[in-house]
This record gives C-alpha cells, sequence and structure tokens, in this order.
C-alpha cells in the first residue's frame, strides 16, 4: 500500500493470464483482484460440493462464504506444501461436515427440519428452491427418487462427502483422503460402505 | 478369488480405484462367473441412478454467492486497513522500522512531505541544510559518544506536472504515509489528470485505502467525471458500504444513483439496515423506489 506503484501494476495484468501459484502469492500479498480469479476457478466446484451434500441452496451459500472467507484470511499460511485445491477442499469438507452432523443432531432432536436462522436477509438474493428441472428426474419414478434421498440420508456425513467427492467430483480416494485429514485406505472403506448402503436400499429397485 | 471378494471389489472397480494386479484377478474372476457379471452391472445402475439426482449448479445462485464474497472480502480488507495503520502511526513514532524497508528516495519524500509548502514555488533547483538522524550511538573511549548520522538532503525541483519526473514524484507523494496534507495537496494537483491510467489509479487507491477522509475526499471528487465507468463504480460500490466518513459515503451514493444501473440496487439494498446517516438513507430509499426496487433485502 506504500509502495502504490508496485501495487497498481499487479492490478493491471490480467488475471487469467497468471499461473494459479501466481495467483496465489499475488492474493497472499494482498491483491484482491487475484484472490477473485483464485475464486472463479474453484468456486463452482466448492458450490456444488456443498449443494448436492446439504441440499439446500441457502446452507451451501453459507458453506460458500464461510469457506472462501476463510481462504482469504488464511491464505498467508498457505505455503505450497500440497496443491491449492487439496487445501481448499480441507476447508469446505471440514465445514460441511459440521453441518450435516449438527443437522443430524438437530433431526434426531426433533423431526422437524429446521434452517439455520439467525440472519434471515438472503431470500431476496437467492432464487427459489429447486430451481432447474433435470430432464432425467423426471423420468424416474418418485418410488425411487423417495428411495435414493433416504439412503443418501443413511450414509453418515463422512461417508456422504466420500462418495460425492469421488462419484460427483472425480477426486482420487488418495486426494480424497488428504483433504480429510485421514488415509486412502479409510477413504476406501468409506466408498465402500456408501455403496454397499445403495446397493441394499436400490438393488432390488432396478 | 472368491465371488465375495469379487462383490467386494466391484465398487472400487467402477471408480478405477483398484491396483493393476487386483484389478487384473477380478476381471479373470468376472470373464468366469455369470452371477459376478451380473452383480457389476447391478451395482453400476445403483450408481447411475444415484447420479441423476445431482443438483444442478444455479448460475444465479454463483453469481450471488460471487457478489456476496466480493463485499464481504472488501470489509475483511477495511478491518485489515485500520490495524495496518495503527502499526504505521507506531511506525511513524520515530520507530526504525519505516527505514528497514522504505527505499531511500522515498525517505527524500518524507522530508519534502515536511518542507512541502516550499517544494513548488522554488525559482531554481539547489541544496537545502541537510536533515539528521541520529541512527545508532555507542560510547567511545575517553568518555564521549560516537553517533552513526542519518543525512537527508533537501533539493527543490521544478517544472510542468505532466513532466515524466514530477509526475512519478506526484505519484509517491500521494502515498506519502507521514503527511495527509501533502497527499491532499497531491491529489488536489493530479485529480485534473484523471483521464491519465496511472493518477486515476492512485486516485482509486487513495478513496480505498487512505487513512485520512480528507484525502478520500479529494480522491472522490476527481473521479466524479467518471462515475458511469464500470471499474469506478465498483469501487465506489464497495466505498459505499464500508468507508465510515459520512461525507465520502455521501459522495459515493450521490455519484452512484445519478446513474441508477441494476448493480447499484444490491448495494443501496445492503446498506440500507446499517447506514445510520439520514442522508444517505434517504437518498438510497429514494433511489430505489423510481425504480420500484424492494427496499430492503428481507
Ligand atoms: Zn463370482
Amino acid at each position: 500500500m506504500l509502495t502504490g506503484k508496485g501495487e497498481a501494476a499487479t492490478a493491471f495484468i490480467p488475471a487469467a493470464a497468471l499461473a494459479e501459484a501466481d495467483l496465489i502469492r499475488a492474493a497472499q500479498r494482498g491483491d484482491q483482484a487475484a484472490f477473485e480469479s483464485l475464486v472463479r476457478t474453484h468456486d463452482q466446484g466448492v458450490l456444488r460440493l456443498a449443494c448436492n451434500l446439504l441440499r439446500s441452496e441457502q446452507d451451501a451459500f453459507d458453506i460458500y462464504q464461510e469457506t472462501f472467507l476463510r481462504v482469504y484470511r488464511n491464505l498467508h499460511t498457505f505455503r505450497f506444501d500440497c496443491s491449492f485445491r487439496t487445501w481448499l477442499y480441507r476447508i469446505v469438507t471440514n465445514l460441511c461436515l459440521d453441518h450435516l452432523r449438527k443437522r443430524k443432531v438437530r433431526k434426531e432432536e426433533s423431526t422437524t427440519l429446521c434452517t439455520s436462522g439467525g440472519e434471515v436477509d438472503r431470500a431476496s438474493v437467492l432464487p427459489a428452491e429447486n430451481p432447474h428441472v433435470d430432464p432425467q428426474r423426471n423420468l424416474m419414478s418418485q418410488e425411487l427418487r423417495g428411495r435414493i434421498e433416504r439412503v443418501l440420508d443413511d450414509l453418515t456425513p463422512r461417508e456422504r462427502l466420500v462418495f460425492e467427492m469421488r462419484h460427483f467430483h472425480g477426486m482420487r480416494l488418495r486426494a480424497i483422503g488428504e483433504s480429510l485429514g485421514t488415509t486412502e485406505e479409510a477413504a476406501k472403506n468409506c466408498l465402500f460402505r456408501a455403496t454397499q448402503k445403495m446397493r441394499t436400499a436400490l438393488g432390488d429397485f432396478l | 478369488m472368491t465371488c465375495a471378494e469379487a462383490t467386494r471389489n466391484i465398487p472400487l472397480y467402477l471408480y478405477q480405484e483398484l491396483d493393476f494386479p487386483c484389478e487384473e484377478r477380478l476381471e479373470t474372476h468376472l470373464d468366469q462367473c455369470p452371477p459376478c457379471r451380473e452383480e457389476l452391472e447391478k451395482q453400476r445402475a445403483v450408481l447411475r441412478a444415484v447420479e441423476s439426482r445431482q443438483w444442478p449448479v444455479d448460475p444465479q445462485l454463483l453469481d450471488a454467492c460471487r457478489r456476496e464474497l466480493h463485499s464481504r472480502a472488501a470489509s475483511v480488507t477495511a478491518e485489515r486497513r485500520s490495524l495496518r495503520f495503527r502499526l504505521l502511526d507506531w511506525a511513524r513514532s520515530g520507530l526504525p522500522v519505516m527505514w528497514t524497508w522504505r527505499p531511500l528516495a522515498a525517505m527524500a519524500l518524507l522530508a519534502v512531505g515536511f518542507f512541502g509548502g516550499r517544494l513548488f514555488d522554488r525559482a531554481a533547483p539547489g541544496f537545502e541544510p541537510a536533515l539528521l538522524r541520529v541512527r545508532d550511538l555507542s560510547p567511545s573511549p575517553g568518555g564521549g559518544v560516537r553517533l552513526v548520522l542519518e543525512e537527508v538532503r533537501l533539493r527543490t525541483l521544478t517544472g510542468p506536472v505532466d513532466d515524466d519526473k514530477i509526475k512519478s514524484m506526484l505519484l509517491t507523494a500521494a502515498n506519502d504515509p507521514a503527511n495527509p496534507g501533502l497527499r491532499a495537496r497531491t491529489l488536489d494537483i493530479l485529480k485534473d489528470r484523471c483521464r491519465q491510467k496511472d493518477v486515476r489509479h492512485a486516485l482509486l487507491h487513495a478513496l480505498r485505502e487512505d487513512p485520512n477522509p480528507g484525502v478520500r475526499l479529494k480522491a472522490i471528487e476527481g473521479l466524479k467525471p467518471f462515475a458511469r465507468e464500470p471499474e469506478i463504480r465498483s469501487v465506489l460500490s464497495q466505498v459505499l458500504l464500508a468507508d465510515d466518513n459520512p461525507g465520502v459515503r455521501t459522495m459515493a451514493v450521490d455519484m452512484l444513483v445519478e446513474d441508477m444501473q441494476t448493480e447499484v440496487i444490491g448495494t443501496l439494498q445492503e446498506l440500507i439496515p446499517r447506514e445510520n446517516n439520514p442522508y444517505i438513507r434517504q437518498k438510497s430509499l429514494n433511489a430505489l423506489r423510481e425504480v420500484n426496487a424492494s427496499l430492503e433485502t428481507f
């Protein structure tokens, strides 16, 4: 900030032209444009993971904000000893796990699922629930859909997370283990248990 | 491989997570065992069925997320700014921390800043007496003391504002941390040249980062003719939401609603619940009413 010229100069470099490592370094120096480019390379995946895991756009919105604000606040501690994506997913998976665990507790306490409450000022920026109707979903029978929802609910938060990351995000089990702070073997077991439960719940139906 | 082992390995096989020998043994088994092949297809069908329930991410949601993050990150920056300037005050109090990283040229400017009033009305370049600063001292043999002095010489420089050297000096002076008066006067001179990219950038930088509201006001004044440009508007929105000075916010809101564009609506809706200045509130409410936008975000 005091060396105004240096800081000013970075804003004129087209952010997309910088390699990710350069973007990270620039963002670590406080360049907000670089931070936002970094966000844009990864945020769709993060939002998709949160939407699919939490099945609520409100909750996904919160997770998105919390994840990237943590990135923003803590980026200076990133030391390039793992990929940025792994580091980022460590943050988002922890937040999602917490959220799922809390929700599970709430659900067990009462049968009605309440929303997070507190801040209520986002209703107008958020589109209504279930905005897109997936044509495939229409074809699927009500019954099968119900079963899928139930079996996903029955997975433990960890099983859900590993399944989502492997199945929908195409992450390797090794990377998933790294993000969750566990081993590849443990991630493998989670994935196995998740698929077993689905097989049991849906197998005779298909 | 037994059928039980094969069944257990099928999910990992479908995800291509088996090691090579294991995959070989499974494929050999599948070749010879119709029930396990059936099981493979069954499990494949299960995963496909689950796949079809994936929620697509709504682009509007993504957009809302990005906008919200943008303004939250800006307020984190504002918090940091106040911390940074507290550190700066400490540095200014005479501790040598500044000198370790500021280049010599900037040091000279600190001194120039101190005598800044004389800078532009000197007729001929020349040398002023040196400024002295004691950097270190130690006892010397014989009971005396040995001083390490830092000398700064003052020099006057006269020329047209558009001269490259003068302009680059001015851009540096616009960032001089020790002297808000100098920063404000510098911006006053520069603001008529806002068409030039580096000048405009200096004004934007001052508007966002300068701790002194007088300097920020000068900066925003200079940007007025460009209030329709997207780059400027996005900074104005940030300023409107984050600046703690009502004068600066007043100018920002006036400039933004002058040309009411959709992106202003969200900013104003966010602003209203937290804005305590009656003029700014009223101005925002009126602007929203004019375009029939809802007055609050809830
Ligand atoms: Zn078999």
